[in-house]
């Protein structure tokens, strides 16, 4: 591999990482003039032509979606999400290739490649509101977030705007209203519920239309990135032709290009940052070759750690130095504890016997979304904070399919209706704490060389006490809705299936017992900033994506302003 | 398999008698060539003509056209398991059997009321294996059926990108 000199492998600013926040950090950077080096892991993923099944009709797949028994058979983790189906494979980490130490059980999903997971997102899209950053400090555990909902709300703002985010204005100071394109529309049966609630729980229970980063209506801003309106198609996840979904690939990345700043680098594992003793920061990072395993060191004046939560702990736990003997900023011996996740284990279910001359037409990317209603304003249960739902009904219709040969054919041509089917899944807060930590393995090492992570998180009683309670809610909010046949499941699913792992470099206002500002600035390392999902002090209910690119333009705004100052 | 066991799992009740040949009980498929999932010719040709009777060409296309057959041997083939692929095959293989114990003539053929009384008995059957075989086959050949691009295309009018969600309208038909 050509090396170039030094000179060439120095820049203003690295992002490393590609996805949802290093998307947004590069975006920023390279916006305010800064020369900024993207590394990412994976592989490149250009917007539209790196999607080789966004077209794929139903028919056209071989296995009409299905995985193959042998290769499901070595990949139990991976498949177990969701999104991972046989048009969407070359976009997610096969266990194999990257391993990790399950101390506990741990799925860990991950997507390596250019856009990172912001390709594979779920687009919900909720703003936090003062009662989620005020948490840990009302309810004692965690530390106190060293920043406020007041002064979030610009950011959100500006990320909204530029993302585009459909939503409606519902007025609830529990989910602050964001700048908003037109929102999806509740089906009867939704709104009927909506409605129903609305009389039971007075102001206190709210079904609103979710919040999703898809481009309902786009304004010049989207159409400047080269986005259209969104086709209703859902199937996201393949990446969208029409960029009608928020994505580093069709949005922040080619937005980033077009400035001339950006050096976008994949294959490019970024092993640790290098430490400077007499300087007193950092000075860039080395860089492992993904393909020829060769490393080699890039120089920055800031760094952007952006490489997904648990990836950005293990960068960090591995940038030793003899200033930071146990991992770079880590004077408070906090880095890779208090890590973090969302409760995604229960779901009620039922049908409605109403409606039945109604049904829906289309496609809808998104659904209806309950906001956390448990322990906001005051304590008032037995386990600490609480969980948002997703809420969704649907008109159930299948081909008859009684019969063989010729009554079998045109059995299958009628359509027949049944009730509606409605259900609804938790997304639970849970508590940081130090037991749940990510480390790096003294001995196993992954095939590039860097040490293996162990990672060791679990649910804990709190946990079970707020799925008992969501089974209990939810349950009654259905019977009194009239929805039938109600059932409830538990899955038990291992922490990280819910994707929204988070912490281990939280923020905080005593370096003592945090690792970044409020800035998302390292306490003892000026000059590296973590804006991804390990940035959390707690996790609260909302999807964490839209927060974690607020933070990216905020700190990136904070990072540029000190760096004119000279103070970085 | 014995003529006993064929009738009286089958539960087909009375047939009218039938004349089986000396060599039905040892006849098998000798053919050797294999597909994907190891099934000689002649076995393919049954899986055809199986899906023909569940999915048969009319004045709309059936089985022949769509390929069924051959969606059941890639689904069988890659997304089963070892055991339930070789619970496949060896219900396949039994197949002629049953047709020569009860028609005295290979399932090519039978009658198209045979063909479908056949595939009727195996549905009925107390045989665990003939059943599962019997529901595997015939959900396949649905879901080849319902996912072709001539049925989502003219019957289901799938739209690929509706750019649309109306909550509420009418059901229609």
């Amino acid at each position: 591999m050509f090396v170039p000199d030094k000179k060439k492998r120095t820049f203003d600013a690295i992002v490393v990482g590609s996805g949802i926040s290093g998307g947004w950090s590069a975006k920023e950077l390279c916006e305010k003039g800064l020369k900024t080096l993207v590394l990412e892991r994976g592989r490149d993923v250009k917007h539209i032509v790196d999607y080789p099944t966004t077209m794929t009709q139903p028919w056209e797949f071989e296995h009409r979606g299905q995985l193959n028994h042998d290769f499901k058979k070595e990949n139990p983790i991976i498949s177990k999400c969701y999104a991972f189906y046989e048009g969407t494979t070359q976009f997610f980490v096969k266990d194999k290739e990257h391993p990790y130490v399950q101390e506990k059980p741990f799925d860990w999903i991950r997507g390596y490649q250019v856009g990172g997971k912001s390709l594979l997102w779920a687009r919900q899209t909720q703003r936090w509101s003062k009662y989620d950053f005020e948490g840990p400090a009302r309810d004692g555990f965690a530390v106190e977030w060293p920043v406020t909902y007041d002064e979030m709300a610009p950011w959100y703002s500006h990320v909204e705007k530029f993302a585009g985010i459909s939503g409606n204005k519902d007025g609830l100071d529990t989910l602050p209203d964001g700048e908003f394109l037109p929102p999806h529309e509740m089906n009867c049966v939704e709104d009927y519920f909506s409605q129903k609630v609305a009389q039971k729980y007075g102001k206190d229970r709210h079904v609103i239309i979710g919040r999703a980063a898809h481009l309902t209506k786009p304004n010049q801003i989207h159409f400047d990135q080269g986005r259209a309106q969104c086709q209703n198609r859902t199937i996201c996840e393949r990446g969208c032709p029409y960029g009608g979904y928020f994505s580093s690939n069709a949005s922040t990345i080619p937005w980033a290009m077009k400035t001339g700043k950006m050096t976008l680098r994949p294959d490019s594992v970024v092993h640790s940052i290098i430490y400077d003793d007499k300087l007193g920061k950092a000075t860039g990072v080395r860089v492992i070759d993904a393909n020829t395993k060769e490393m080699t060191e890039y120089y920055a004046k800031i760094i952007f750690v952006n490489a997904a939560a648990i990836n950005t702990n293990l960068i960090l736990l591995n940038s030793t130095s003899a200033r930071f003997p146990n991992g770079l900023g880590n004077d408070s011996g906090v880095l890779g504890k208090y890590v973090a996740f969302h409760n995604y284990r229960a779901r009620v279910s039922g049908e409605y016997e109403g409606f039945l001359d109604k049904t829906t037409e289309g496609k809808r990317p998104n659904s209806p979304y309950i906001p956390r209603f448990r322990n906001v304003l005051k304590q008032e249960t037995d386990f600490l904070r609480g969980y948002a739902a997703g809420f969704g009904a649907n008109r159930m219709s299948w081909n008859k399919n009684e019969g063989l040969g010729e009554t079998l054919k045109d059995n299958l041509a009628k359509r027949e209706y049944g009730n509606w089917s409605v259900g609804s899944h938790m997304m639970g807060e849970t508590i940081p704490k130090e037991s749940n930590f990510v480390a790096l393995d003294k001995n196993l090492k992954d095939p590039f060389g860097m040490p293996q992570l162990r990672i060791s998180v679990d649910y804990d009683n709190n946990d079970e006490k707020m799925v008992k309670d969501y089974i209990d809610q939810m349950t009654e909010m259905f019977t009194m809705a009239g929805f039938t046949n109600i059932r409830a499941n538990d899955s038990k699913q291992p922490a990280g299936l819910d994707i929204h792992e988070m912490g281990g470099v939280r923020m905080g206002k005593d370096p003592k017992t945090s690792m970044l500002n409020g800035f998302n600035q390292l306490h003892a390392c000026k000059n590296v900033f973590v804006t991804d999902g390990a940035c959390m002090t707690s996790t609260s209910t909302q999807n964490p994506s839209l927060t974690y690119m607020a933070f990216s333009a905020r700190a990136v705004d904070y990072a540029v302003k000190e760096m004119r100052k000279k103070n970085l | 398999m014995k003529r006993r066991e064929v009738f009286s799992n089958l539960g087909l009740g009375a047939l009218g008698v039938i004349a089986l040949p000396a060599w039905a009980n040892g006849w098998s498929g000798a053919n050797i060539k294999k597909d994907n999932l190891g099934l000689s010719l002649d076995q393919n040709s049954l899986l055809e003509d199986l899906a023909e009777t569940i999915i048969p060409e009319t004045n709309t296309p059936g089985a022949k056209t769509l390929e069924i057959a051959k969606f059941i041997k890639t689904m069988v083939a890659d997304i089963y398991s070892p055991e339930d692929k070789e619970r496949f095959k060896v219900a396949v293989s039994k197949v002629e059997d049953i047709s020569k114990l009860l028609y005295g003539k290979t399932y090519n053929e039978c009658s198209k009321p045979q063909k479908i009384h056949l595939l009727q008995g195996l549905d009925m059957s107390s045989d665990k294996d003939q059943k599962w075989f019997f529901n595997t086959t015939k959900r396949l050949s649905v879901q080849a059926y319902t996912s072709s691009e001539y049925f989502l295309t003219n019957i289901a009018k799938f739209e690929f990108a509706p750019g649309r969600y109306l909550g509420c309208v009418p059901v229609t038909q």
